[in-house]
Protein backbone atom coordinates (compact mmCIF):
# COMPACT_ATOMS: atom_id res chain seq x y z
CA UNK A 1 0.00 0.00 0.00
CA UNK A 2 1.08 3.45 -1.01
CA UNK A 3 -1.16 5.55 0.99
CA UNK A 4 -2.54 5.09 4.20
CA UNK A 5 -6.30 4.82 4.65
CA UNK A 6 -5.96 6.59 8.03
CA UNK A 7 -4.40 9.65 7.87
CA UNK A 8 -2.80 11.74 11.21
CA UNK A 9 -3.68 14.48 12.90
CA UNK A 10 -0.49 15.94 12.09
CA UNK A 11 1.73 17.31 9.16
CA UNK A 12 4.51 14.53 8.39
CA UNK A 13 7.37 13.93 6.46
CA UNK A 14 6.34 12.43 2.68
CA UNK A 15 2.99 14.28 2.85
CA UNK A 16 0.94 15.55 0.00
CA UNK A 17 -0.47 18.99 0.49
CA UNK A 18 -1.73 21.79 -1.20
CA UNK A 19 -2.32 25.34 -1.11
CA UNK A 20 0.98 26.89 -0.70
CA UNK A 21 3.60 28.23 -3.51
CA UNK A 22 6.77 27.55 -5.00
CA UNK A 23 9.83 30.76 -5.73
CA UNK A 24 12.81 29.89 -7.07
CA UNK A 25 15.70 32.95 -7.54
CA UNK A 26 17.31 33.30 -10.61
CA UNK A 27 20.54 35.22 -10.60
CA UNK A 28 22.58 36.10 -13.68
CA UNK A 29 26.13 36.40 -11.91
CA UNK A 30 26.97 35.86 -7.66
CA UNK A 31 28.35 39.10 -7.04
CA UNK A 32 29.51 40.68 -3.43
CA UNK A 33 28.70 44.16 -5.01
CA UNK A 34 24.89 44.63 -4.33
CA UNK A 35 24.47 47.25 -7.09
CA UNK A 36 25.58 44.72 -9.75
CA UNK A 37 23.01 42.19 -7.86
CA UNK A 38 20.82 40.92 -11.02
CA UNK A 39 17.93 38.50 -9.85
CA UNK A 40 14.25 37.81 -10.19
CA UNK A 41 12.05 35.64 -8.24
CA UNK A 42 9.51 33.28 -9.90
CA UNK A 43 6.62 32.48 -7.77
CA UNK A 44 4.42 29.60 -9.01
CA UNK A 45 1.36 27.57 -7.63
CA UNK A 46 1.91 24.01 -8.66
CA UNK A 47 -1.15 22.17 -7.52
CA UNK A 48 0.68 19.96 -4.81
CA UNK A 49 3.83 19.61 -2.77
CA UNK A 50 5.39 17.42 -0.66
CA UNK A 51 6.63 18.18 3.02
CA UNK A 52 10.58 17.42 2.95
CA UNK A 53 11.18 18.38 6.48
CA UNK A 54 11.46 15.56 9.08
CA UNK A 55 8.85 15.05 10.95
CA UNK A 56 10.32 16.23 14.28
CA UNK A 57 11.56 19.12 12.74
CA UNK A 58 8.47 20.37 11.48
CA UNK A 59 7.66 24.18 13.30
CA UNK A 60 9.08 27.09 14.68
CA UNK A 61 7.02 28.68 11.34
CA UNK A 62 9.30 27.03 8.80
CA UNK A 63 9.29 23.92 6.60
CA UNK A 64 10.99 22.12 3.78
CA UNK A 65 8.96 21.34 0.22
CA UNK A 66 8.98 20.41 -3.04
CA UNK A 67 6.72 20.48 -5.66
CA UNK A 68 4.69 17.07 -7.32
CA UNK A 69 5.90 17.11 -11.06
CA UNK A 70 4.83 15.28 -14.19
CA UNK A 71 6.70 11.94 -14.42
CA UNK A 72 9.25 11.75 -17.48
CA UNK A 73 7.38 9.63 -20.13
CA UNK A 74 10.79 8.08 -21.14
CA UNK A 75 10.46 6.06 -17.51
CA UNK A 76 8.01 4.15 -19.80
CA UNK A 77 10.18 2.97 -22.30
CA UNK A 78 11.63 0.34 -19.87
CA UNK A 79 9.58 -2.22 -18.61
CA UNK A 80 10.65 -2.54 -15.98
CA UNK A 81 9.25 1.18 -14.86
CA UNK A 82 6.63 0.52 -16.90
CA UNK A 83 5.07 -2.81 -14.92
CA UNK A 84 5.37 -0.41 -11.27
CA UNK A 85 6.68 2.98 -11.65
CA UNK A 86 7.54 2.47 -7.95
CA UNK A 87 10.65 0.31 -8.74
CA UNK A 88 12.59 3.56 -9.81
CA UNK A 89 12.39 4.40 -5.51
CA UNK A 90 13.90 0.76 -5.14
CA UNK A 91 17.92 -0.09 -5.30
CA UNK A 92 17.24 -2.12 -8.87
CA UNK A 93 20.10 -4.28 -10.89
CA UNK A 94 21.61 -2.94 -13.14
CA UNK A 95 20.16 -4.41 -16.27
CA UNK A 96 16.66 -3.78 -14.66
CA UNK A 97 18.01 0.23 -14.70
CA UNK A 98 17.55 0.55 -18.35
CA UNK A 99 15.54 -1.16 -21.41
CA UNK A 100 16.89 -4.73 -22.04
CA UNK A 101 17.45 -2.86 -25.87
CA UNK A 102 19.61 -0.33 -24.43
CA UNK A 103 21.60 -3.08 -22.12
CA UNK A 104 21.97 -5.57 -25.44
CA UNK A 105 24.11 -2.29 -27.04
CA UNK A 106 26.25 -1.71 -24.03
CA UNK A 107 29.81 -3.01 -25.21
CA UNK A 108 30.60 -6.29 -22.90
CA UNK A 109 33.02 -4.12 -20.69
CA UNK A 110 30.93 -1.37 -19.92
CA UNK A 111 28.32 -3.87 -19.27
CA UNK A 112 30.69 -5.51 -16.68
CA UNK A 113 31.64 -2.18 -14.99
CA UNK A 114 27.88 -1.43 -14.83
CA UNK A 115 27.50 -5.06 -12.97
CA UNK A 116 29.79 -3.98 -10.48
CA UNK A 117 27.57 -1.61 -8.96
CA UNK A 118 24.94 -4.37 -8.23
CA UNK A 119 21.86 -3.59 -6.86
CA UNK A 120 21.67 0.39 -6.54
CA UNK A 121 19.77 3.72 -6.73
CA UNK A 122 18.96 4.72 -10.69
CA UNK A 123 17.42 8.59 -11.25
CA UNK A 124 18.86 9.49 -7.99
CA UNK A 125 17.07 12.99 -7.77
CA UNK A 126 13.82 11.53 -8.47
CA UNK A 127 11.10 9.96 -6.13
CA UNK A 128 7.58 8.67 -7.97
CA UNK A 129 4.33 8.97 -6.15
CA UNK A 130 1.58 6.50 -7.24
CA UNK A 131 -1.46 7.57 -8.49
CA UNK A 132 -4.56 8.28 -6.52
CA UNK A 133 -7.83 9.42 -7.16
CA UNK A 134 -7.05 12.73 -5.36
CA UNK A 135 -4.37 13.80 -7.87
CA UNK A 136 -5.47 14.73 -11.28
CA UNK A 137 -5.16 12.46 -14.88
CA UNK A 138 -2.42 14.06 -17.28
CA UNK A 139 -0.86 13.03 -20.97
CA UNK A 140 2.45 13.38 -21.29
CA UNK A 141 4.54 12.31 -24.10
CA UNK A 142 4.98 12.73 -27.85
CA UNK A 143 1.55 12.93 -29.98
CA UNK A 144 2.44 8.98 -31.96
CA UNK A 145 2.97 7.76 -28.34
CA UNK A 146 0.87 9.41 -25.25
CA UNK A 147 0.59 8.14 -21.74
CA UNK A 148 -2.15 9.00 -19.50
CA UNK A 149 -1.60 8.54 -16.22
CA UNK A 150 -2.36 10.43 -12.37
CA UNK A 151 1.08 9.25 -11.17
CA UNK A 152 3.59 11.58 -10.00
CA UNK A 153 7.35 12.35 -9.18
CA UNK A 154 9.34 15.01 -6.71
CA UNK A 155 12.64 16.10 -8.18
CA UNK A 156 15.17 16.41 -4.67
CA UNK A 157 16.91 19.72 -6.54
CA UNK A 158 13.48 21.82 -6.35
CA UNK A 159 13.58 21.44 -2.22
CA UNK A 160 13.16 24.75 -0.50
CA UNK A 161 12.38 26.15 2.38
CA UNK A 162 8.89 27.91 2.69
CA UNK A 163 7.96 30.31 5.96
CA UNK A 164 4.76 30.18 7.20
CA UNK A 165 3.38 30.83 10.88
CA UNK A 166 0.81 28.22 11.07
CA UNK A 167 3.39 25.66 10.86
CA UNK A 168 4.24 25.67 14.95
CA UNK A 169 4.37 21.88 15.29
CA UNK A 170 3.68 18.79 13.24
CA UNK A 171 -0.23 18.71 14.50
CA UNK A 172 -0.08 22.26 15.40
CA UNK A 173 -0.35 23.45 11.93
CA UNK A 174 -2.69 23.94 8.61
CA UNK A 175 -3.61 20.12 8.85
CA UNK A 176 -6.58 21.55 5.64
CA UNK A 177 -3.66 21.69 3.54
CA UNK A 178 -3.37 17.59 3.81
CA UNK A 179 -4.38 15.98 1.38
CA UNK A 180 -2.24 12.56 1.48
CA UNK A 181 -0.06 10.61 3.91
CA UNK A 182 2.56 7.51 2.77
CA UNK A 183 2.69 4.45 4.59
CA UNK A 184 5.66 3.70 6.93
CA UNK A 185 7.16 1.96 4.92
CA UNK A 186 6.73 4.06 1.97
CA UNK A 187 7.94 7.40 3.93
CA UNK A 188 10.73 4.91 4.95
CA UNK A 189 11.45 4.50 1.05
CA UNK A 190 11.94 8.21 0.65
CA UNK A 191 14.01 8.72 3.45
CA UNK A 192 16.61 6.29 2.15
CA UNK A 193 16.93 7.62 -1.17
CA UNK A 194 16.54 11.09 -0.02
CA UNK A 195 19.58 10.22 2.23
CA UNK A 196 21.55 8.50 -0.30
CA UNK A 197 20.90 11.05 -3.16
CA UNK A 198 22.99 13.40 -0.21
CA UNK A 199 25.39 10.86 0.75
CA UNK A 200 26.45 10.56 -3.62
CA UNK A 201 30.29 11.05 -3.76
CA UNK A 202 31.93 11.72 -6.82
CA UNK A 203 34.63 8.84 -8.08
CA UNK A 204 37.26 11.37 -7.61
CA UNK A 205 36.69 11.54 -3.92
CA UNK A 206 36.24 7.82 -4.13
CA UNK A 207 39.58 7.18 -5.27
CA UNK A 208 41.21 9.91 -2.87
CA UNK A 209 39.28 8.19 0.50
CA UNK A 210 40.65 4.58 -1.16
CA UNK A 211 44.73 6.12 -1.73
CA UNK B 1 56.88 9.60 -13.03
CA UNK B 2 58.88 7.46 -11.40
CA UNK B 3 60.96 4.60 -12.89
CA UNK B 4 63.19 2.50 -11.64
CA UNK B 5 64.82 0.44 -14.28
CA UNK B 6 67.37 -2.64 -13.87
CA UNK B 7 69.92 -3.13 -15.99
CA UNK B 8 69.00 -6.66 -16.87
CA UNK B 9 71.54 -9.10 -14.70
CA UNK B 10 74.29 -9.99 -17.86
CA UNK B 11 75.06 -12.89 -15.56
CA UNK B 12 71.48 -13.38 -14.85
CA UNK B 13 71.25 -13.38 -18.95
CA UNK B 14 74.35 -15.57 -19.44
CA UNK B 15 72.62 -18.46 -17.97
CA UNK B 16 70.80 -18.70 -20.90
CA UNK B 17 73.81 -19.17 -23.09
CA UNK B 18 75.00 -23.08 -23.06
CA UNK B 19 79.08 -23.10 -22.84
CA UNK B 20 81.11 -23.69 -26.27
CA UNK B 21 82.03 -27.84 -24.75
CA UNK B 22 78.18 -28.76 -24.72
CA UNK B 23 77.40 -31.07 -28.09
CA UNK B 24 75.43 -27.76 -29.61
CA UNK B 25 74.45 -24.13 -28.69
CA UNK B 26 71.29 -23.15 -27.30
CA UNK B 27 69.99 -19.99 -26.32
CA UNK B 28 67.11 -17.61 -26.54
CA UNK B 29 65.99 -14.09 -25.70
CA UNK B 30 64.18 -13.61 -22.57
CA UNK B 31 60.66 -12.17 -23.37
CA UNK B 32 59.17 -9.07 -20.97
CA UNK B 33 55.46 -8.91 -19.96
CA UNK B 34 53.98 -6.14 -18.10
CA UNK B 35 51.31 -6.53 -15.26
CA UNK B 36 49.53 -4.26 -13.63
CA UNK B 37 49.80 -4.00 -10.00
CA UNK B 38 47.68 -1.48 -8.02
CA UNK B 39 48.89 1.99 -9.68
CA UNK B 40 52.27 0.38 -10.48
CA UNK B 41 52.85 -1.18 -13.73
CA UNK B 42 55.91 -4.15 -13.46
CA UNK B 43 57.84 -5.44 -16.34
CA UNK B 44 59.12 -8.93 -15.55
CA UNK B 45 61.41 -11.42 -17.16
CA UNK B 46 59.96 -14.64 -18.30
CA UNK B 47 62.06 -17.92 -19.21
CA UNK B 48 60.95 -19.95 -22.13
CA UNK B 49 58.48 -21.92 -20.48
CA UNK B 50 57.46 -18.57 -18.92
CA UNK B 51 59.26 -19.16 -16.05
CA UNK B 52 59.61 -16.02 -13.65
CA UNK B 53 63.35 -14.57 -14.07
CA UNK B 54 63.46 -11.52 -12.90
CA UNK B 55 61.88 -7.66 -12.46
CA UNK B 56 63.13 -5.26 -15.28
CA UNK B 57 61.25 -2.10 -14.74
CA UNK B 58 58.92 -0.64 -12.24
CA UNK B 59 56.88 2.31 -12.68
CA UNK B 60 53.92 4.58 -12.09
CA UNK B 61 50.62 3.99 -14.36
CA UNK B 62 50.38 7.35 -15.76
CA UNK B 63 47.12 5.98 -16.67
CA UNK B 64 45.57 4.65 -13.27
CA UNK B 65 43.62 7.30 -12.18
CA UNK B 66 41.27 6.87 -15.34
CA UNK B 67 41.95 2.93 -15.15
CA UNK B 68 40.48 3.31 -11.34
CA UNK B 69 37.68 5.90 -12.58
CA UNK B 70 36.52 3.48 -14.63
CA UNK B 71 36.27 0.68 -12.71
CA UNK B 72 35.35 2.07 -8.81
CA UNK B 73 31.72 1.48 -8.34
CA UNK B 74 29.68 4.78 -8.25
CA UNK B 75 27.34 3.68 -5.51
CA UNK B 76 24.19 4.31 -8.02
CA UNK B 77 23.32 3.36 -11.42
CA UNK B 78 24.39 6.30 -14.18
CA UNK B 79 21.46 6.25 -16.45
CA UNK B 80 20.23 9.57 -17.19
CA UNK B 81 21.48 9.98 -20.47
CA UNK B 82 19.08 6.99 -21.69
CA UNK B 83 16.12 8.78 -20.07
CA UNK B 84 15.87 12.41 -21.80
CA UNK B 85 12.91 13.59 -22.72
Amino acid sequence: MFYEDQQDQALRFGDIVQGYVFTAPTLDEPTIDLNLLNYTINVQHPLCYVVITPCCSIGSGTISLTPLIIVNYKYFDNPYFAKDLTNINRAMSPENAVSPEVWQKFPEEMQQVRLLEGEAYALLEFFIYEGHELLQKYSSGPKQNKIETNYYMIDFRNIYRLDCKRIQSPENSPLQSKILQLTVEVRNELRDKLADYFYKRPKEDLIAIES
Amino acid sequence: MTSYRHEIDTDLMRQFDISADSTGSYSFTPRTRTFQFGKYEITVILGPNNDFIGISEIRLNRDFASHKNKITPQGFHDVDDYYRE
